[in-house]
């Protein structure tokens, strides 16, 4: 299931290119997740790598935390690294396809009832709206995300984004 | 003049924001064991009920917890509150039906990247440090659909009372139900298990504590008055009270003088009792 929503996206992108021709926008975006691929929220950088006429390709990555300290209440932040590849289609107005994994070290009792920190890899995709324009500025999105949990179940869930793109 | 209302109006923001100063009047030492709703209550990023909740609400300094216990097909206790597993967890079916070994694996999944497992009350016995130390309240989750509710009952009774056993827990588990059946069986095998019962009414629950020579009452904070608290003391019945999730309803529930709150709030209501040494 995880690999068939993979292959439809990666097949949509390419197919996206095939009828691209080149149109820049500017480079570099910050934004703020509300929920979205961090869990509860994420701090995000997105880099633009080419454009092919209205499809635009960009690698972004995060970062978020929903929990600073553990269940001792020590320091002992929960860590969310989202990061994967977007193409929009559109101009000012986007229809947004992306997929990406999110790295998440989390701590969790062990059976000792102690601290001890798991890693974990996880799968998402996005499909969703985006405002920006060329030149840069605002930066709204709002997406669906399938979040396939250490690639064995999926989490149905969203995001809002605000930021600034330069 | 308008100096003078300046004054009044600024005295007023002062004393208007300073804290309530409490005087409980209980049957408890005069002071409030409090208790986290299923370890840190409905609304925390850890799910309730999960040994991350209970331990972080333990070391927050609340008195104890409590827990809502069930009972797998193989007669294991665990904790969780729902019958079916489907809302919470990334598995389905209910536990009543199932082994430990198939609900084991569970994982609450409501939040997306946490990985929490549904955990034995045997393991959190086992394994909480000091135990003794704090309060636990058992709610009792009696979902089976059983034709043979009686043996259901006894299962579920006999190994309670294995546990109380084994580990000496008279003195600070206590155990509530909403079922008087399952309260007298409890009470026929280990009178020395504090028990309270879950009323829909105060009247009911006052009357059915008096007649079956029950510890407390536990019952929702909306559906007591300070006045039924009094009467309930003046009967010897221990008062817990339940479901306040805002700081405007454990700050109503202190109020009413009862002996146990189990709040949503946990580091609000400790820190608010820690103040004013209100707290067991």
């Amino acid at each position: 299931m995880v690999k068939r929503f993979y292959i439809l996206i990666v097949l949509m992108i390419l197919s996206a290119t095939t009828f691209a021709q080149d149109s820049a926008p500017v480079k570099n975006a910050v934004y703020l997740d509300l929920a979205g691929i961090g869990g509860f929220g994420s701090l995000n950088y997105s880099r633009h790598l080419y454009s092919i006429q209205h499809f635009d390709f960009d690698a972004f990555i995060g970062i978020s935390s929903t929990k600073l300290k553990d269940f001792e209440t020590k320091f002992n932040p929960q860590l969310i690294l989202p990061f994967g590849i977007h193409a929009t289609f559109g101009n000012k107005h986007y229809l947004e396809l992306g997929i990406g994994s999110a790295y998440v070290n989390s701590v969790r009792a062990n059976n000792n009832f102690d601290p001890e920190r798991v890693s974990t890899i996880n799968g998402n995709a996005t499909i969703g709206y985006k405002y920006q324009k060329k030149q840069g500025g605002f930066l709204f999105r709002a997406y669906y995300t399938p979040i396939f949990e250490q690639y064995k179940t999926i989490k149905h869930w969203g995001g809002l984004s605000l930021g600034y793109a330069f | 003049m308008k100096r003078g209302i300046f004054i009044l109006c600024f005295v007023q923001l002062l004393f208007g924001c300073k804290s309530e100063l409490f005087d409980i009047e209980n049957i408890n030492g005069n002071k409030i064991d409090v208790l986290g709703h299923a370890g840190m209550g409905v609304s925390n990023l850890y799910p309730s009920n999960s040994a991350e909740s209970i331990l972080n609400c333990l070391n927050l300094g609340a008195t104890g917890s409590e827990m809502d216990v069930q009972m797998t097909s193989d007669g294991v206790l665990v904790l969780f509150h729902d019958e079916s597993l489907d809302q919470k967890t990334n598995q389905s079916g209910v536990i009543h039906s199932q082994t430990w070994d198939q609900i084991k694996t569970a994982e609450y999944d409501e939040v997306p990247y946490t990985h929490y497992n549904i955990v034995k009350l045997r393991d959190i016995i086992e394994n909480i440090e000091n135990l003794e130390s704090f309060i636990f309240t058992l709610d009792i989750k009696l979902y089976s659909e059983s034709t043979n509710m009686t043996n259901y009952i006894d299962q579920f009774t006999d190994a309670l009372v294995s546990l109380f056993s084994e580990y000496n827990l008279y003195n600070y588990v206590y155990v509530e139900s909403q079922s008087t059946d399952f309260l007298n069986v409890l009470q026929s095998k280990a009178s020395n298990i504090d028990l309270y019962y879950y009323p829909q009414t105060f009247q009911d629950g006052l009357n059915k504590a008096l007649n079956f020579n029950l510890k407390g009452i536990s019952i929702s904070s909306s559906n007591i008055t300070k006045e039924q608290i009094t009467d309930a003391h003046n009967a010897g019945v221990f008062i817990t009270v339940w479901g306040t999730q805002s700081e405007e309803e454990n700050i109503e529930a202190i109020r009413k003088n009862p002996d146990m709150i189990q709040t949503d709030r946990v580091k609000y209501l400790v820190d608010i009792l820690t103040e004013q040494n209100l707290i067991h």
